[in-house]
């Protein structure tokens, strides 16, 4: 298969899509301007000509208004002839044809070709006597001036048609070449190339006014035939490659060798006659485009889409040259008059541009992505900002500067309002709506991954509709697979990789859009997913803590009341500890406690216990006090002080008692006295509370120092990190 | 104020024991009823003046909060005084702010309890550093109230901070060169803004949400 092959022969032509676009154009309007240019500086009357039905010539219109006025639409001319020399030619039905193709031998193509020649040099003589037939069946001559040159707008509408398909062929050929530069593609192009080539010649000779010389006329029939021919050989090369590959180069390039052949041997006129060398490679070329397209759907059997996009590609070509061979090639050959006009028949052939479009479109033919949408519809806006600028400087007479500025008006308001509104069809896209945003989130708060799972492939199934999604190995990125029938969705979180196969139940293939948007999905999940875990984490540490505070603080206090005998020091440490617990539950957020937040409390704590007792409570703090400590350091300066503040209430008999902070240094300093009768040191017995103040401090590696000696005084030290649990 | 009756709501015979006993010690001169639930509490709200009430938050059958404001509503000359073991601060701020005019916690000794009970009744409320701070948080998330007359002035921002410190009242008077009395009247007035910003906050937040 051709596709999947993206850049191979990119190489060879470093160009941007946008510039081998641009090339393409180029190469069109040279092209069609020479076309204009050619047409245009032929000799004319000023004649619309027709074939009549008795076998002469008849006027169909009268383009100019200097004409002698005998010369009316119907009228039939019999003689041309130079004025005041030579005899004059008889004219024929024949010479107006549009396509001496349709002649049955090479004998009767060369007389009308000499007849051409001879009818144009008459012509470019410019004054010339005409021999008419009026409709009353009176004779006349009638004698005229035919023009140097023929105005651009007098030229009929089949010029400006065949000049349009062979734009179209060359422009779509090119814009599919332009995006994607592989061997199919480059064979569509060629077919494009050959297309305008053929149409182009065509329109020029199929539209003279009466005669144009021989020799140009030969060179522009070859070109018209060859063109024909590359059309036809580079379709039949492009289905030998695509969707399945058939045939290796080697069969694809006698194909050419034997196609140019056939094309040089009927220039030279050495076929067995004119109608069968114009018109039998056609038909052979098409039952060979007829054979190739049943065998590409034989081999495309097994695989849906490559069949579906060849089915609308191989319908519109065999549609389109099928139609154009029964209509001129099989009638000419059986020796019948053709079915249908030339031009119009070149109309027909941009079917296949139609279903290549349309294949584009659904399929991805060629593998293209929408986006090829918006460079041809650029190009499209910049030909016709071009178009409405020549017709309005040309066929109104405009100013060359109000024509422009018209043109690009009409362009900005018709063309670019309706290429938006087009451009949103085609490339619509669904954006994360909230209600994607809340399922989601729904999938990655779900309780079991098996909830997640299938939560994920519901949300998947219904985003994207495919007719299979299987769980996958491997894979880290959202990928195409096989040229978009597979999208691969990597594993995320707990939930598994998947391959969706088929996107809207086989419908189109999964494109670059589809990747953006599952990978947008993906991200959001992955957020979402994220933070729930960090949420969860977050609830663990901050359970684990409070299982801790609740073990150090609660459970400890709680043991001393159990052993203390005294009801008033019990009830005193349960009413500490339904404090601490307060704390505890109002601090269950965060990782520490702000320490002036811990001092302010416990100096009203402190102040409400002293007051009760008729004692004065000094309270400093200094330094660093806006700190974070951790529960237990909290915890520790908190028993120290109450322990202190009991003390001093119950034994010192003080009037004061003074608390003293000091946050310095990665440690707080702690300095508590009292006024009172202080202590015997050496028969100290430290009692419980010391007891505990000191294996407190101890426990955070600080240091404890108590003296007795006028009044209780206790100096303490506390590292303010926090030592390993 | 005299305080004539009193009324107790609480669920826990123990806590109740003890919270009688502190209301006899406190106001000896009064009678005190109880209540072991929000449905008696209602009845006895309807059939009495009361001319203070201890109302625990936590209740069987709902929470002392909604007694709070139904005391706003049909009694306001009732000094309601809100009484938790556990209660965190927002709740206690929540209380506040419907109309409770004081907070004691159940958990601390009997004399401390006694003293502050005293304390509400000379229009003294008292206010741990944890719940004046509360406050202030409270004031600067709501921010700006309508009117002027419904924000804190700055003396009153400033008692605040003190008060968050873990000053006592008398220490912020010193401090502050004011009278206590001064400060128990900015209290009040707190309290009372408290009631008014948190319904604008709470209109605010139906606004948000679309349901007025």
């Amino acid at each position: 298969m051709g596709m999947g092959q993206s850049g191979e022969g990119a190489a060879m032509l470093r160009l941007s899509p946008q510039a081998r676009l641009i090339v393409v154009a180029a190469v069109f309007l040279i092209v069609a301007s020479g076309a204009i240019w050619l047409a245009a500086s032929q000799a004319w009357m000023g004649l619309a000509l027709a074939p009549g039905d008795d076998g002469l010539v008849v006027v169909r219109d009268v383009q100019r208004e200097d004409l002698p006025a005998v010369l009316q639409p119907g009228v039939r001319l019999d003689t041309l002839a130079a004025s005041g020399q030579g005899d004059p030619l008889d004219l024929r039905a024949l010479d107006v044809i549009e396509e001496p193709d349709t002649l049955d031998t090479y004998a009767e193509l060369n007389a009308f070709r000499a007849r051409q020649s001879a009818l144009d040099r008459v012509l470019s003589a410019g004054q010339v006597v005409l021999g008419v037939t009026l409709a009353d069946g009176s004779s006349a001559e009638v004698e005229l001036t035919a023009l140097g040159s023929r105005p651009v707008w007098s030229l009929p509408f089949e010029f400006w048609l065949q000049l349009g398909v062979g734009g179209a062929g060359i422009l779509l050929g090119g814009w599919v070449w332009a995006l994607r530069h592989e061997e199919a593609s480059t064979y569509f192009a060629v077919s494009g190339f050959g297309l305008m080539l053929s149409a182009t010649a065509a329109g020029i000779y199929s539209t003279r006014e009466l005669a144009l010389e021989g020799g140009l006329f030969r060179l522009l029939s070859a070109g018209n035939y060859t063109g024909t021919n590359i059309f036809g050989l580079a379709l039949i090369s492009l289905l030998l490659v695509y969707p399945h590959r058939l045939a290796g180069r080697r069969v694809i390039g006698a194909v050419w060798v034997l196609g140019l052949s056939v094309v040089l041997s009927h220039v030279l006129q050495l076929a067995p006659s004119q109608a069968v060398g114009a018109y039998a490679p056609m038909l052979a070329q098409f039952v060979a485009l007829f054979a190739l397209i049943v065998a590409q759907l034989y081999y495309s059997r097994r695989n849906p889409l490559a069949r579906a996009a060849l089915g609308w590609f191989g319908l519109s070509v065999l549609l389109g040259t099928g139609l154009f061979v029964f209509a001129i090639a099989a009638p000419t050959l059986l020796g019948l008059a053709p079915q249908a006009s030339q031009a119009n028949a070149f109309a027909i052939i941009l079917l296949i541009y139609a279903g290549l479009a349309i294949g584009v479109a659904r399929y991805r033919l060629f593998d293209l992505g929408t986006w090829a949408f918006r460079l041809i519809s650029y190009l499209i806006g910049a030909l016709l900002l071009l178009a409405l600028d020549a017709v309005l400087i040309y066929g109104v007479a405009l100013e060359r500067l109000p024509a422009f500025g018209l043109a690009l008006l009409t362009v900005a308001l018709v063309y670019l309002p309706l290429r938006n509104m087009i451009g949103t069809r085609i490339l619509r896209r669904d954006h994360l709506d909230e209600q994607r945003f809340r399922e989601i989130l729904d999938i990655a708060l779900a309780r079991s991954s098996l909830d997640q799972a299938v939560g994920w492939h519901e949300l998947l199934s219904e985003a994207f509709n495919p007719l299979t999604i299987e769980t996958a190995t491997g894979g880290s990125m959202v990928e195409l697979r096989d040229a978009g029938q597979e999208l691969l969705v990597p594993a995320c979180g707990p939930l598994p990789a998947l391959v969706l196969r088929f996107a809207d139940g086989g419908r189109r293939l999964f494109s670059q859009a589809d990747v953006n948007r599952v990978s947008g999905m993906i991200q959001l999940m992955q957020h979402a997913l994220d933070s729930r875990d960090a949420h969860e984490q977050g609830a663990r540490q901050e359970r684990s803590r409070i299982a801790r505070d609740l073990h150090d603080n609660i459970g400890a206090q709680l043991l001393r009341t159990l052993h203390s005998s005294e009801t008033e020091r019990k009830d005193a440490i349960v009413s500490e500890t339904l404090t601490d617990l307060r704390d505890i539950i109002a601090n269950a957020h965060g990782n520490g406690i702000r320490l002036d937040e811990v001092l302010a409390e416990l100096r009203y704590e402190t102040n409400e216990r002293l007051v009760q007792v008729g004692l004065a409570l000094d309270w400093s703090v200094s330094g660093d006090e806006g700190r974070i400590v951790s529960a237990r350091l909290a915890h520790t300066i908190r028993s120290i002080v109450r322990e202190a503040a009991s003390n001093a209430i119950r034994h010192a008999k003080a009037t004061r008692f003074s608390v003293a902070l000091l946050i310095a240094d990665e440690r707080v300093s702690l300095s508590i006295a009292d006024d009172g009768v202080g202590f015997d040191e050496k028969s100290t017995h430290s009692g419980d509370g010391l007891g505990n103040m000191r294996s407190r401090t101890l426990a955070h590696r600080g240091t404890f120092a108590i003296s007795g000696t006028g009044g209780t005084r206790i100096a303490v030290q506390l590292p303010l990190g926090d030592p390993a649990p | 104020m005299n305080v004539d009756n009193l009324l107790i709501v609480e669920d826990i015979s123990e806590a109740m024991t003890s919270l009688i006993r502190i209301a006899q010690a406190a106001f000896p001169e009064a009678r005190v009823d109880t209540a072991r639930n929000m449905k008696e509490a209602r009845l006895q709200i309807v059939q009495r003046q009361w001319s203070m009430a201890l109302v625990d938050i936590g209740l069987p059958d709902g929470s002392g909060l909604d007694l709070v404001r139904l005391f706003s509503e049909l009694a306001p000359e009732t000094v309601c005084v809100v009484s938790t073991v556990l209660g965190d601060d927002a709740h206690i701020v929540a209380a506040l702010s419907a109309g409770a005019q004081g907070y004691i916690l159940k958990g601390q000794p009997e004399p401390v309890l006694l003293r502050q009970l005293m304390q509400i009744q000379h229009g003294v409320p008292p206010l741990s550093p944890t719940i004046a701070r509360r406050i202030m948080e409270h004031f600067q998330r709501t921010g700006p109230v309508e009117s002027e007359g419904d924000s804190l002035t700055r003396r009153e921002l400033e008692v605040l901070k003190l008060l968050a410190k873990g000053l006592r009242n008398t220490d912020v008077a010193m401090a502050l060169n004011l009278a206590e009395s001064t400060i128990a009247t900015h209290i009040k007035s707190i309290y009372r803004k408290l009631g008014i910003s948190s319904r604008a906050e709470a209109a605010l937040h139906a606004t948000r949400l679309g349901l007025t």
